[in-house]
């Protein structure tokens, strides 16, 4: 009696005590991320993609990406991104790299809930305005918040991936890449689009 | 083998052409792989911009940092800052950014922009005349000779009005035509007290033995695919090769030099490729392994009698380190210039270049336009770094702006002081065991007040030339970003006071020789090193041939 007593007592304890360690290293992670300038949608945002670590992005999550890249990028008199293949680059990259597809992902679940307020439907359902306005509050987000992140990552790579398409570089005049031919004209002013 | 030479850049390479072609036979050992332009350099694929210098493997060789200065509120208009990112270093203390290099047949000359500059004559006598640093135990004209060997081996275009370098010949070839937006700085030069040359450059004006002249595409950094930009794997190694009596063994790194009796050393145990480790022995050693790695490979060296540390007797090994002092403003012009096409730095201005050129400060700095060495030149930069928002504002903006990127950098004087230097980082090795160079870097009053006057010269001449927004610039006082280093196994006549003497030669090892930016006494007004490299290759390889002799 005396032995199951105090087992129990010992199992308690042990809980009681796993318990308070566990608040304990809450407390000083919410802590260190408010130090760090995170709030908490962030936080939950990025315990639930953690969970997804290894899983490809779905369906769901390449049209949200999809959504947000033409609207970074969008058809006008020259190809959009879309139609020059910068999501699927961006997608392999995912592929590639799972601390960038995490980025992608915790980004993906903070503007969910933005766009749900918002606008009553999730991201991959707004239409181009909206998502215009979810990326507006995304740029002006905390600057280590998941969604200033994701706005941050894909403006940095719909551009790479954009300008470095040669159809892109038809309305900006340029006539790269460098080589082989180099800038021969490059003593006289840029007249017309064909000297650059 | 007569000689083994240790790293293939500018020391490493011109020194292997100048030993061969007296018929002395030489080996060089390097640590990196060799690049093929042709194949390696990705200047002809559309996305050329996406990657600077195509390193083809990680550098076996790595580096760390010790503690940086803080940052301080009165040099707020000194920090780094771009108009879309806002401050790039947000923290209280400089950021060790990168000591930019290549290891690799042919060095960090592979990545260079091809500057080939002499330094100003007063540069030699930094001691003497202004109390700083330590003399040359050189003069200019002691060097002018083998600068214009150097200048013959590499293909340098140029032309001198302004520079006050005398020289004995001409440069081989004509100066490079200013490209577009330089002759705009040019045009408003009258609006600022500087003036401009064409920029003396290893890169051809016309074809020359057998290379093609430049084509303006404006990306040496990213190396050149046609081997007309002079680096040292296209010119001296290529020649060197051609002799008959030069082997080159790329990625191939010297893991310590061996020393011997009489104060002599025997050769260096190196490991190749396949991991496996060597002994060659050799009558002189050469070590050019870059102001970075000559001092850690001299530490990491011992002396045979249980002394750590090789021609580390005056315990100058690692000391006076200099790096690049550096600043660049970059600004839109209202016309669309095509800036992106040229050569980077075509036109230079030497006006402030004298030590004692700039009132409030010792030592001299120089003026270029640096519109593609801040990597300026094409659109997925403008798109990301010039052309702020997103969307379809963005893409317009971008219509309107692509080709207006105007910059001008500065590079001055660095000078030594107690608390710049090399060392080994014992908590660090490399991935054969050894500890990594530690570097420390300290910047005192005296750049810092040289970098603002740098700093307000490159807005002044932007401004000038009629730009009126300024969205980026950057500099040496919150970051460490060096491409030209110098000073740690510095050269002279006492031995007390210096590592080699003025042949390079080690004071108390008489066959063993340090070739590279490691041996200057002080850095210049911002000349770049690699001409001045060489021409101390050749002269040392003169000497070396009557210590063979002897
Ligand atoms: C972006 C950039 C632009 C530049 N622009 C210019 C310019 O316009 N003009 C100019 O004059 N200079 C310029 N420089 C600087 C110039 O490239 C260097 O000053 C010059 O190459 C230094 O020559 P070096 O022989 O001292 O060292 P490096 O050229 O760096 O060569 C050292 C070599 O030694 C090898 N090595 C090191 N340790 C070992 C070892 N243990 N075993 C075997 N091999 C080893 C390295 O792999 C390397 O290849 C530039 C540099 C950079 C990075
Ligand atoms: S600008 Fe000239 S030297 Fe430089 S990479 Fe292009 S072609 Fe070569």
């Amino acid at each position: 009696m005396a032995n199951t007593f105090s087992r129990r007592r010992f199992i308690g304890s042990l809980l009681y005590l796993t318990a308070l360690l566990f608040s304990g290293i809450l407390l000083f992670r919410s802590y260190r991320s408010y130090r760090a300038g995170l709030d908490f949608s962030t936080l939950i945002a990025r315990s639930r993609a953690r969970w997804r670590y290894d899983d490809p992005l779905d369906a769901t999550e390449l049209r949200c990406l999809q959504q947000y890249i033409d609207v970074l990028a969008p058809d006008d008199d020259s190809p959009g991104a879309l139609k020059v293949g910068v999501d699927q680059r961006i997608i392999a990259k995912s592929s590639d790299d799972p601390d960038y597809r995490q980025t992608l992902r915790q980004g993906i679940l903070r503007i969910n809930p933005l766009a749900q307020n918002k606008f009553g439907c999730p991201f991959h359902q707004l239409t181009a305005d909206q998502v215009h306005e979810i990326i507006l509050i995304s740029e002006q987000a905390k600057r280590y918040s998941s969604e200033r992140l994701l706005f941050d990552r894909l403006r940095e790579d719909t551009f790479s991936y954009y300008y470095v398409a040669p159809e892109s570089w038809q309305s900006l005049c340029y006539q790269g890449p460098p080589q082989p031919v180099g800038f021969s004209g490059y003593q006289q002013p840029l007249e017309s689009c064909d000297q650059s | 083998m007569d000689v083994i030479v240790i790293g293939s850049g500018a020391g490493g390479g011109a020194s292997a052409w100048a030993l061969s072609q007296q018929g002395i036979n030489v080996l060089v050992l390097e640590a990196g792989p060799a690049y093929d332009p042709y194949k390696d350099y990705h200047l002809h694929q559309p996305d050329w911009e996406l990657e600077r210098f195509p390193d083809k493997q990680e550098h076996p060789l790595k580096y760390s940092f010790g503690e940086m200065q803080p940052l301080e509120k009165r040099y707020d208009r000194l920090r780094t800052w771009n108009h879309i990112r806002g401050l790039t270093n947000r923290s209280d203390t400089r950021i060790p950014y990168k000591y930019h290099h290549v290891q690799g047949v042919g060095g960090s000359t592979l990545h260079f922009t091809g500057e080939a500059h002499r330094l100003h004559p007063k540069a030699f006598q930094m001691r003497s005349q202004y109390g700083v640093a330590a003399d040359w135990p050189l003069s200019y004209e002691d060097l002018e000779n083998d600068y214009a060997k150097a200048e013959r081996v590499v293909g340098v275009s140029g032309e001198d009005k302004f520079s006050q370098r005398p020289r004995s010949t001409d440069f081989p070839l004509p100066p490079h035509p200013a490209s577009y937006a330089s002759q705009k700085i040019i045009a408003h030069s009258h609006n600022t007290d500087l003036k401009w040359d064409f920029n003396s450059l290893a890169t051809l004006s016309a074809p020359y033995e057998g290379r093609p002249g430049c084509n303006y595409c404006n990306n040496c950094g990213r190396g050149c695919p046609r081997k007309d930009k002079g680096s040292v794997d296209v010119t001296f190694l290529h020649k060197a090769r051609l002799t008959g009596h030069c082997q080159i063994q790329s990625n191939s790194t010297v893991l310590r030099i061996i020393s011997g009796d009489n104060d002599r050393v025997e050769g260096v145990e190196y490991i190749d490729k396949t991991g496996a480790t060597h002994l060659v022995k050799a009558k002189v050693v050469i070590v050019a392994c870059g102001a970075i790695e000559t001092p850690r490979l001299l530490l990491l060296s011992d002396t045979g009698d249980g002394e750590q540390g090789l021609a580390n007797e005056s315990g100058l090994v690692g000391q006076n380190f200099m790096e690049t002092l550096s600043w660049v403003s970059a600004g839109l012009h209202p016309e669309n210039l095509g800036s992106y096409r040229g050569l980077p730095t075509d036109i230079i201005s030497w006006s402030y270049n004298a030590p004692d050129a700039i009132s409030n400060a010792i030592g001299g700095c120089r003026f270029a336009v640096g519109t593609s060495e801040s990597d300026l030149a094409g659109p997925v930069n403008y798109a990301k770094r010039v052309v702020a928002g997103w969307g379809l504002a963005h893409k317009q903006k971008m219509r309107e702006t692509f080709g207006h990127v105007l910059s001008v950098g500065s590079i001055g004087e660095s000078l030594p002081n107690p608390n710049s230097f090399i060392a080994l980082d014992e908590s660090n090795k490399d991935r054969f065991g050894r500890s990594i160079a530690k570097i420390s870097s300290f910047l005192n009053e005296g750049e810092i007040s040289r970098l603002k006057f740098m700093a307000n010269k490159c807005r002044e001449v932007l401004n000038a030339t009629g730009v009126t927004e300024i969205f980026e610039e950057y500099g040496s006082y919150d970051f460490f970003n060096s491409t030209h280093v110098f000073g740690t196994a510095r050269m002279g006549n006492d031995p007390a006071e210096s590592v080699v003497n003025p042949y390079c030669q080690s004071h108390r090892w008489k066959n063993l020789f340090i070739v590279d930016s490691s041996v200057f006494p002080s850095s210049g007004g911002g000349e770049a090193p690699s001409l001045t490299i060489e021409a101390l290759a050749i002269r040392t390889a003169r000497y070396i041939r009557q210590y063979l002799n002897s």
